[in-house]
């Protein structure tokens, strides 16, 4: 994972604690340059893709509710 | 056919379809539940929500996983178990079945991606919202494709299914989808689903409050729990008033279904216990213990809390709905259903006391008989109907197409395929009507056309490819212009 990757900065659990609990302190939004460049794309791809497919299907659909 | 050792094939697929149901019907309350927690999470930029969607998201990536494998377990089962109904199902509905594979494939991509790329996107966090958001969408069309094949199995229409054997459908069969169940059974999983997964979830945080004792912790679960339960008790709200008219298409359309459902015969008593009424009993029961929870918790200050003269007003309503099932079914019924709700709302009441507010126990029980609820629910659908087999009285001539003749699997040279069997000659213009103008189209098509076109409706039909001889032609077009039956 290079630089870029790096995930939100997690805070120590504290003792006793599941390792998560730091996590409920913040909502760790951050500048959308932050985000892996590969990981926005393949997502916004995967959204497209998965956009088409659902418009086909309901075309599918409806036209099968005409046709035969 | 293949029988199955100790527990025989019906048990076999039961068991196999009541735990495909089980873990399946998790997922669309799961993905909905999700895409709630996580824009709530969003709006108030409060992590809580959204690390309880995230690891809710993470059982649901493996339950859906089961899921799936199981569901082809199923199509396994069934294909050696009962080969001939399947290979007519099959060949009914076979565009149908691949878009239903197509939306596993969707859904399964769309699913591990929005698990996956949850800390990676906390830049483009609406797009990782709206990604999620998709799967609702999805598991809804996917819901769509089985129950219009669901609702075939119980409803099949137009005499029962046999215009659609007899004239050989393949891939698509519109009548047989659209069928007349088929609405009424797509509104009642979708809302049964998304409560008993919204259900599932506040029964985890239950669990989880269980076991841990850190204040911060446990707060964090009370209230996701207490989000989730919600969520559920909404969709849950309006099952039993569709439940009636689900009920009353089934009294017009599937009524040897119905007579079993209601008067407990067949298949829907077994072991001396009516499943039906059973499930009834837990209905009855969860409503009463999600109303008073609703009531004792109305002051608290979260999202998608129900105020408390709504409860009143809720109660008010079904307690006239079971006084309206008692006056048309049975006042036996309206009693035990009022026994159970006052039972569970007593019930609820104990355990906020006993657990000092807190909605563990009650998420936990009403996680349960969501659970038992799908289950009978699932089990009575399936139970109360004639078989399948039995029901179909042209089952064993199914239509079988030249390109799925036997010889296609076979390793031979092409002279040594066997010549295919010649059809029998159609009699009669209702025959020849049925056996040529099925080729392409349903019969109700045919009705479509007027009398004194049908001249020239038969010679285009002849240039779309419709093979008749003179003869056969001038049968069916004084056959179809004199108006006769078909």
């Amino acid at each position: 994972m290079n630089e870029k990757e790096k995930e939100p900065e997690e805070k120590a659990a504290e003792p006793g604690g599941p390792s998560w609990e730091p996590e409920l302190d913040v909502y760790p939004l951050r500048g959308a340059t932050e985000d892996p460049r590969w990981a926005v794309r393949t997502v916004w791809i995967w959204v497209g893709v998965a956009i088409a497919s659902l418009v086909f299907i309901l075309t599918l659909l409806v036209l099968g509710a005409i046709y035969d | 056919m293949i029988e199955f050792p100790v527990l025989g094939a019906k048990w076999v697929i039961g068991f196999i379809a009541l735990f495909h149901t089980a873990v399946a019907s998790l997922g669309i309350g799961f993905a909905f539940f999700v895409t709630v927690a996580q824009i709530i999470a969003y709006r108030r930029r409060e992590r809580s929500y959204d690390l309880l969607a995230k690891r809710i998201q993470l059982i649901h990536v493996c339950i859906y996983n089961i899921g799936t494998i199981n569901a082809i377990g199923l199509v396994f089962a069934l294909s050696g178990l009962f080969p001939q109904f399947w290979s007519q199902i099959f060949v009914q509905f076979y565009w149908t079945l691949i878009v239903e594979e197509f939306l596993f494939f969707l859904l399964a991509t769309t699913l591990t991606f929005h698990y996956f790329f949850w800390d990676r996107l906390w830049g483009h966090k609406k797009l990782h919202i709206f990604l999620g958001s998709l799967l609702t969408p999805l598991f809804f069309l996917q819901f769509y494709i089985i129950n219009g094949l669901g609702g075939f199995m119980l409803t099949p229409g137009f005499g029962e299914a046999e215009h659609s054997i007899q004239i050989g459908i393949i891939g698509w069969d519109k009548l047989g989808f659209y069928n007349p169940s088929f609405l009424m059974l797509q509104v009642h999983r979708t809302l049964a689903n998304v409560a008993y997964g919204s259900f599932g979830v506040a029964a985890v945080c239950g669990i989880l409050l269980y076991l841990h004792s850190r204040p911060r912790i446990r707060q964090f679960y009370e209230d996701g729990g207490r989000l989730a339960f919600s969520l559920g008790f909404i969709a849950f709200l309006s099952l039993p008033v569709v439940g009636y008219f689900y009920a009353h298409v089934l009294k017009g359309h599937a009524n040897e279904a119905y007579i079993n459902l209601m008067w407990g015969k067949g298949d829907i008593v077994a072991g001396g216990v009516d499943w039906w009424w059973l499930k009834h009993i837990v209905v009855a029961g969860t409503l009463g213990m999600c109303i008073t929870y609703f009531r004792k918790t109305s002051g608290v200050q979260q999202p998608l809390q129900i105020p408390g003269i709504m409860t009143y007003s809720i109660a008010l309503l079904y307690l006239l709905f079971y006084l309206a099932m008692g006056m048309v079914m049975t006042w036996t019924f309206f009693w035990f259903m009022l026994a159970f709700g006052l039972g569970g709302a007593v019930l609820s009441l104990h355990l906020l006391n006993y657990h000092k507010g807190s909605g563990r126990a009650v998420y936990l029980v009403v996680g349960l008989a969501s659970f038992l609820t799908v289950m009978l629910g699932g089990y009575a659908r399936e139970a109360s109907r004639p078989r399948f087999v039995d029901r179909i009285s042209h089952y064993d001539n199914i239509f079988v197409p030249e390109e799925r003749q036997p010889y296609l699997m076979l390793d031979i040279k092409p002279e040594d395929i066997p010549k295919t069997a010649a059809l029998p000659k159609p009699e009669g213009p209702e025959e020849l009507i049925r056996k040529r103008c099925i080729g392409c189209h349903t019969l109700d098509r045919v009705r479509t056309y007027s009398k004194e076109n049908w001249d020239t409706v038969v010679r285009q039909m002849a240039v779309y490819g419709l093979k008749l001889s003179d003869e056969e032609r001038e049968i069916i077009v004084a056959h179809l212009k004199a108006g006769k039956p078909y």
